[in-house]
């Protein structure tokens, strides 16, 4: 039964009929119920498939788990301001290790905020290897030829966020400040996750050229509801 | 007519970053403190948040989904509805639902109601699929991914009547596991 209807119910749903023939089978519809059910099973098959390989749902699900993971990570910074017995545990601590590692501690350093994490790129379908060839790049360190591989992927995808803010850390860690400051600034002006972070990095790359009071002026303007926003405080107490 | 926090449901279909946060920032905490207060950790509540917000994703950009009551209600059900079948399953049985206590909207319960069927239709779509040969589900992910049938045939190296055909039996194939299964008989009309 499924399979002696399946192309014209193909045929149907692609509007690859003629018209005679898209007339005649939905007045079959209409008069069949057993095929009205196989085709509606049919349909909603095709749209569950539609759905499930669809880029729009990839690109959500990759912004729900980094969503969740900022506001998860954020969570945490608050609960521990709201326990006092942690300020007591830390004061301790850095008794212990005494008033030169304190110091030492409270000095800035690029190292300490710069990007360290391994990145991950969604895998797209069409030409998967230029995101791979771009992830290996990052991931071994290989700053100037992740960013060949970025600008590859952004002549296609200009406004995929994610890998311009990679390219981004790139640029600052071959220290192209100009074109980083350029990049960051561009995603400020949108509405992505990545707008808090750009701005982060932005003054981190202004702290690399030692220029002081410009990273300070951009990190203070963090919104303590950002993920960035400890971090930027504690690296401005460092730097005052 | 759909209620004003459609807004949501908007965003999810939109990727709209700014008011996924939002979705985070004020329905989150009702579902993080209910998992924790039963038997569930912060990284639980974290996946059931997001497999709860992708469900309403799939029904919203393939059923149309209409919110006709707060989406508060709505996500906080499902998520407590949802997080119970999880302990169910993880202690096999010895949890009991709670009673629902106190007043919800009839709205709600209906709304919550589609979307479980909803879920279980998915499901069930899901599993036929995964029975299929790698023949099939490959021929299936191109054809969906890419939107030219020729290209698909092209990329296969097969030719373009054959590549229609099969893919129409790949789908015949499912529909006939799935009128064939045991839930289906209480799903089909949704």
């Amino acid at each position: 039964m499924e399979e002696k209807n399946a192309l014209l119910f193909e045929d149907y749903l692609q509007k690859k009929l003629s018209e005679d023939e898209r007339i005649a089978f939905e007045k079959k519809l209409k008069e069949d119920a057993v095929l009205n059910e196989a085709f509606l099973n049919y349909k909603q098959l095709s749209i569950f498939l539609k759905n499930k390989f669809s880029k729009e749902r990839a690109a959500l699900q990759k912004t729900l788990s980094q969503t969740g993971e900022d506001y998860f990570s954020s969570q945490k910074q608050k609960v521990f301001r709201l326990k006092p017995w942690h300020y007591s545990i830390a004061a301790s601590v850095l008794l212990l290790f005494g008033v030169f590692l304190y110091m030492q501690n409270n000095r800035f350093s690029y190292n300490d905020y710069a990007f360290s994490q391994t990145i991950t790129l969604v895998e797209r379908s069409n030409d998967m290897k230029v995101y791979k060839n771009a992830e290996t790049a990052f991931n071994t360190k290989n700053y100037k030829e992740a960013i060949r591989y970025f600008n590859q992927i952004l002549k296609i995808e200009p406004t995929n966020f994610e890998i311009l803010f990679y390219k981004g850390i790139a640029l600052v860690e071959t220290d192209s400040f100009t074109a980083a400051e350029l990049v960051f600034t561009k995603l400020q002006e949108t509405n992505s996750i990545y707008k808090n972070k750009a701005l982060f990095y932005l003054g981190l790359s202004k702290l690399k050229q030692k220029d002081y009071k410009g990273g300070k002026a951009i990190l203070s303007t963090i919104p303590a509801s950002a993920a960035e926003y400890k971090k930027a405080q504690e690296i401005l107490k460092k730097i005052d | 007519m759909a209620h004003a926090d459609q807004k949501y449901i908007e965003a999810l279909l939109q990727n709209n970053h700014l008011l996924i946060s939002e979705i985070y920032s004020r329905f989150a905490p009702k579902v993080v403190s209910f998992v924790c207060k039963n038997n569930g950790s912060e990284p639980e509540a974290r996946d059931l948040i997001q497999e709860v917000l992708l469900i309403i994703y799939d029904q919203a950009k393939t059923k149309n989904l209409q919110l006709t009551c707060p989406f508060d209600a709505y996500f906080f059900l499902i998520c407590k509805r949802k997080w119970y079948s999880i302990l169910q399953k993880k202690y096999r049985n010895r949890v009991t639902e709670e009673p629902v206590t106190g007043f919800i909207a009839e709205s709600v319960e209906e709304q919550v109601e589609e979307t479980a069927l909803f879920e279980e239709k998915n499901k069930l779509f899901e599993t036929v699929f995964e029975k299929l040969g790698n023949a099939c589900k490959e021929l299936l992910k191109l054809t969906f991914s890419i939107s030219s049938m020729e290209e698909v045939a092209k990329k296969m190296g097969v030719s373009y009547g054959y590549a229609r055909k099969k893919k129409s039996l790949c789908i015949a194939q499912l529909t006939k596991w799935v009128r064939e299964s045991s839930a289906y008989n209480q799903l089909k009309n949704h």
